[in-house]
């Protein structure tokens, strides 16, 4: 059993409330009546609340604490109408207030019979004392509004039957009910054309009707007998009314408050690498005033990294004890800081020897690795030129995969390098001496060409964008000579085509693999302050030194047993050391983080 | 502390910073409504800078502006005669205001009059002593309280003269750390300033071990439409004293301190020269006055003496515990309100606990729970205070 929430659903017309625990809800009915709903704030929520508060502790009589409020759709984030609602909770004695959108509470209620899946869009009406229109999507246990407008048709229609009362299927109703209807259809689709069009938030650029699951009804003017068909005519989409439709957004706002476990966010995971360097204030609290040492900045011991002014105007330098390298400006100068200001520090250097950094990630492929030039993605290619993958360093995942499509006709050979804008190009080539050259984030082909000497050395010189294939040309006698042809990758055109001993193997900038990647047979952190570079084990394996860059003492060592090669790469943020270990078939990267 | 007026400044062998982790060299400016006082203060003294123009270690608050440039303290004077239009004195009641006054053919701000003067006082400091100064001290009147814009318009000034870093020291507490030639207070001892200058200003310092206190203070600045000095020379000395000493006394009720346990009272401010100024102050409050051979310079003096006593001004980091890591959460929206901390300082939770929760700005609230377990060990954000995503909310053992 967990404690007891209060929801509350203040309506123009009328207010709807519940109790739950845990997963049950229970409605807080007005005393002395049958009613299920109470009647409308009227200018005093405060007053409401308390009665309501008073109700519903007859039946919790150990309290109360939390309260839960349904908040119109009309009001924006921020808005001073949300701090007043829970300004009002608090006074009425409520430890903890939070708000739910009245729109997201409906589609909460209406989940279990609609059946949506997770990303599905639904549209909503909520034909209350305020009509409003929303999109919204379910993004796993959350609600999406990607857009809302709202109509005071509901008003009008209170309005009218408060003066009519004798008379609440009359024509009139009809007629407001039915204007009012069509601008609940009309909405929806505009709602639907500003999403598809790429405005406001959410994963609905170039949706369509057809995209919506359902369409659902909500409030008392849900109950209007032409609702259903008005609505389902005008969007040919599935419409759903919930039972007692006034109570919907009540009824969700419970399943709101029963799904809070769902409302967590786990830490960040600790980065060891990372310490703390923290100041207190004299006085308790002061005015930052200067940063002496700018983010990524190393530092000497002793050094001034800030300045403050306390409250009594004396001004104090927060200095440094060690050696260091600031990683962040916790505060912006004239931020109030204290009692304590903390600031991010790099660890050093040397604390790796006694703290080896985690393995965070390990990954094979039967081809290549390529570190992008900004050092920040790792590109998978298939020695067959077959697949490239490009993958995220920090969690291993899979942020894009390219098959090009050959046709029927696959390729033997493929690497990835980068064009001189600083695309990704897969180069793919089969034994015949079929060429085809592809933008790996677009999936475009961009040339094809066809080498007949058959390749045996094919060499690409990135800045030129051009590419060498050496093959064997016609027989002349006992021997067969070579032939080099030099080709223009953005046009696919034959640039050159020689047949003298040396070919164009020797032309410089061409190479077997990009130039601009970013492993290398060493490699320096970002702040100068760690080296990698290949070692040879005793049994003459390869292996990874990291090494203090001011005196080469090796804080780390990594082995690959069986590996020929390995080369290194540290991310551009310097968090992340990568080592890129190559035997005969096989070739793996490996992600420390430091 | 070996004050020297009127000049006589030591020798600029010693290189500056030679303070170590204290603010010196510094310069301190006593800025007043008539008259300023300015002493530059090393480790190994405090010289007086005298006024270039008069030779005395009083400078005029005045400036004037001749259409090319400024001149200042005795200079302005000088030139007042000849050109009144380009005089001005008595700006620092006007610090707090933004109106500009007509020097000449130009308009100019109290703030850059203050500008100027504090210009003029560290380039003569700097000439006599050899070194650049880089930090100051400008002690301000009990008035001039926490958030008051007038602190920070004097610490502006005097930053854009090029003596940033600048600290401000209230004229009580620097009045009582003057030397007066008897034995220094001693911890403990509770002293009353009495300064008589443009105005009346009283305070109440008590002498701790590690620094003077400001106990309370008060003031009389409303003197029926005139001003102090008219009231004086038009012999009404007795109304003065007598509604100085009633201050006085309201103030020692209102802190609470009976009048026999003040120590002494430490009369300062030009008009306090008067003879007759300390009998009357000794009848009307029973207590003995100390008084001072040039009360005008005590408050520069004082506070030359307490700056070198005050303590470093560096404040060295605290190594982190072992194994400490910062807190800080994805937090959905990127922003969000402290509600409130479910585990305190030094206790322990369970990975996936609830550490805090937060409200976003669309009023839900979220929980903030354990990637780990651990130990909080410093909350380094408090209740009520804005909070965003990846900012260090605590720090914790793990």
């Amino acid at each position: 059993m967990g404690q007891p929430t209060l929801v509350v659903d203040f309506g123009t017309c009328t207010t709807a409330a519940a109790v739950v625990v845990g997963d049950a809800a229970t409605l807080v009915r007005p005393p002395a009546t049958d009613a299920g709903v109470w009647p409308a704030a009227a200018g005093d929520p405060a007053r409401l609340l308390g009665a309501i508060r008073a109700e519903a502790l007859r039946a919790w009589p150990d309290g109360i604490d939390r309260l839960a409020l349904t908040v119109p759709a009309s009001y924006p984030v921020p808005d001073h109408r949300r701090d007043l609602m829970i300004a009002t909770g608090e006074a009425a004695g409520f430890g903890e207030v939070e708000l739910v959108g009245e729109p997201e509470a409906a589609l909460l209620d209406a989940v279990p019979q609609a059946d949506v899946a997770d990303g599905a869009l639904v549209l909503l009406c909520d034909l209350g004392g305020t009509w409003t229109t929303a999109l919204l999507q379910v993004s796993g246990p959350n609600v999406l509004r990607l857009g809302h407008e709202t109509s005071e048709v509901g008003h009008d229609l209170d309005a009218k039957l408060a003066a009519d009362p004798d008379q609440p299927s009359g024509e009139w109703v009809a007629r407001l009910a039915d204007a009012g209807l069509r601008w609940a259809v009309a909405s929806c689709r505009s709602l639907l054309a500003r999403a598809a069009a790429g405005k406001g938030v959410g994963t609905a650029t170039g949706a369509i009707i057809t995209d919506v699951s359902v369409v659902i009804l909500v409030g008392g003017w849900a109950r209007l007998p032409s609702a259903e068909e008005i609505i389902h005519s005008g969007l040919q989409r599935p419409v759903l009314s919930t039972a007692e439709p006034e109570l919907g957004v009540v009824r969700g706002a419970a399943r709101w408050v029963a799904s809070a476990a769902h409302r967590r966010v786990a830490a960040d995971p600790p980065r060891w690498r990372v310490e703390s360097l923290a100041w207190h204030i004299p006085g308790g609290r002061g005015r930052l005033t200067a940063w002496q040492v700018s983010d990524g900045q190393p530092y000497a011991a002793g050094a001034s990294l800030a300045q403050i002014r306390t409250i009594d105007d004396r001004v104090f330098e927060l200095t440094a004890v060690d050696d260091g390298a600031l990683l962040g400006q916790p505060a912006q100068v004239g931020d109030i800081v204290g009692p304590t200001l903390v600031a991010p520090a790099k660890r050093q250097a040397s604390c790796l020897a006694g703290d080896a950094p985690e393995k965070r990630q390990e990954l094979w492929a039967a081809g290549e690795w390529l570190l992008t030039p900004d050092r920040r993605l790792l590109v998978e290619c298939a020695a067959t030129g077959r697949h490239v993958k490009v993958w995220s360093i920090p969690d291993g995942s899979l942020v894009r995969q390219f098959r090009p499509d050959h046709g029927g006709v696959q390729p033997d050979r493929g690497r990835v390098f980068v064009d001189p804008r600083g695309r990704l190009s897969l180069v793919a080539w089969d034994v015949s001496g079929s060429f085809s050259v592809w933008d790996v984030n677009s999936g475009r082909l961009n040339v094809t060409f066809r080498d007949v000497a058959g390749p045996r050395i094919v060499l690409v010189n990135e800045g030129e964008w051009r590419l060498t294939a050496e093959g064997d040309g016609a027989a002349a006698g006992r021997y067969r000579r070579s032939v080099a042809t030099m080709w223009d990758l953005s046009t696919g055109l034959r640039v050159e085509r020689r047949t003298d001993q040396y070919g164009l193997r020797r032309l410089p900038g061409y190479s077997d693999r990009s130039a601009v990647d970013g492993f290398g047979e060493q490699a320096f952190s970002p702040d100068g302050r760690l080296r990698a570079v290949a070692v040879r084990d005793e049994d003459g394996s390869a292996a990874l030194a990291l090494q203090e860059a001011t005196n080469d003492h090796e804080v780390f060592r990594a082995e690959h047993a069986h590996s020929l090669r390995v080369r290194m790469a540290f991310t551009a943020d310097g968090r992340f050391l990568l080592a890129n270990w190559e035997a005969d078939q096989r070739s793996q990267v490996e992600v420390w983080e430091l | 502390m070996n004050p020297r007026p009127g000049g006589g400044l030591g020798s600029a062998s010693a290189p500056p910073g030679d303070g170590a982790a204290l603010p010196l060299p510094a310069l301190v400016i006593d800025f007043g409504v008539h008259t300023t006082a300015a002493v530059v203060v090393r480790p190994q003294g405090a010289w007086l800078v005298p006024d270039p123009a008069s030779g005395t270690p009083l400078w005029a608050s005045a400036i004037h502006w001749d259409g090319e440039r400024f001149a200042v303290g005795a200079l302005a004077e000088h030139r007042r005669r000849s050109d009144p239009r380009g005089f001005a004195a008595g700006f620092k009641r006007d610090v707090g205001r933004d109106a500009p006054v007509q020097l000449g053919a130009r308009r100019f701000r109290p703030f850059e009059q203050v500008f100027e003067l504090f210009s003029a006082l560290r380039a003569e400091a700097q000439r006599r002593c050899g070194f650049e100064l880089h930090r100051a001290v400008v002690t301000v009147p009990t008035g001039y309280g926490p958030g008051d814009p007038r602190r920070g318009r004097l610490i502006a000034a005097a930053e854009a003269a090029g003596l940033g870093p600048v600290e401000l020291l209230a004229e009580p507490v620097a009045a009582a750390c003057a030397p007066t030639g008897a034995p220094p207070p001693a911890p403990g001892d509770i002293l009353l300033v009495y300064d008589l200058g443009a105005d009346f200003q009283t305070g109440l310092v008590h002498i701790r071990d590690e620094e003077p206190e400001l106990l309370g203070s008060a003031t009389v600045d409303d003197w029926g439409g005139r001003g102090l000095d008219a009231l004086i020379a038009a012999g009404l000395l007795t109304t003065v004293l007598d509604r100085t000493v009633a201050c006085c006394r309201d103030l020692l009720a209102r802190v609470g301190v009976p009048a026999r346990a003040v120590t002494a009272v430490i009369a300062v401010g030009g008009w306090s020269r008067l003879r007759t100024v300390a009998p009357s102050v000794e009848r009307g409050l029973g207590i003995k006055v100390s008084r001072l051979e040039e009360p005008e310079l005590a408050v520069a003096r004082g506070a030359a003496a307490w700056l070198p006593a005050s303590g470093s001004r560096v404040i060295a980091a605290q190594p982190s515990p072992d194994r400490a890591v910062p807190l800080a959460f994805a937090i959905p929206g990127g922003s969000a309100r402290l509600l409130a901390w479910l585990v305190a300082p030094t206790q322990s939770y369970l990975e996936g606990a609830a550490l805090a929760r937060v409200r976003l700005a669309d009023g839900a609230v979220w929980e903030l729970v354990a990637h780990d377990r651990g130990t909080l060990d410093q909350v380094l954000v408090g209740p009520g205070s804005a909070v965003s995503a990846g900012q260090w909310l605590a720090l914790a053992r793990v």
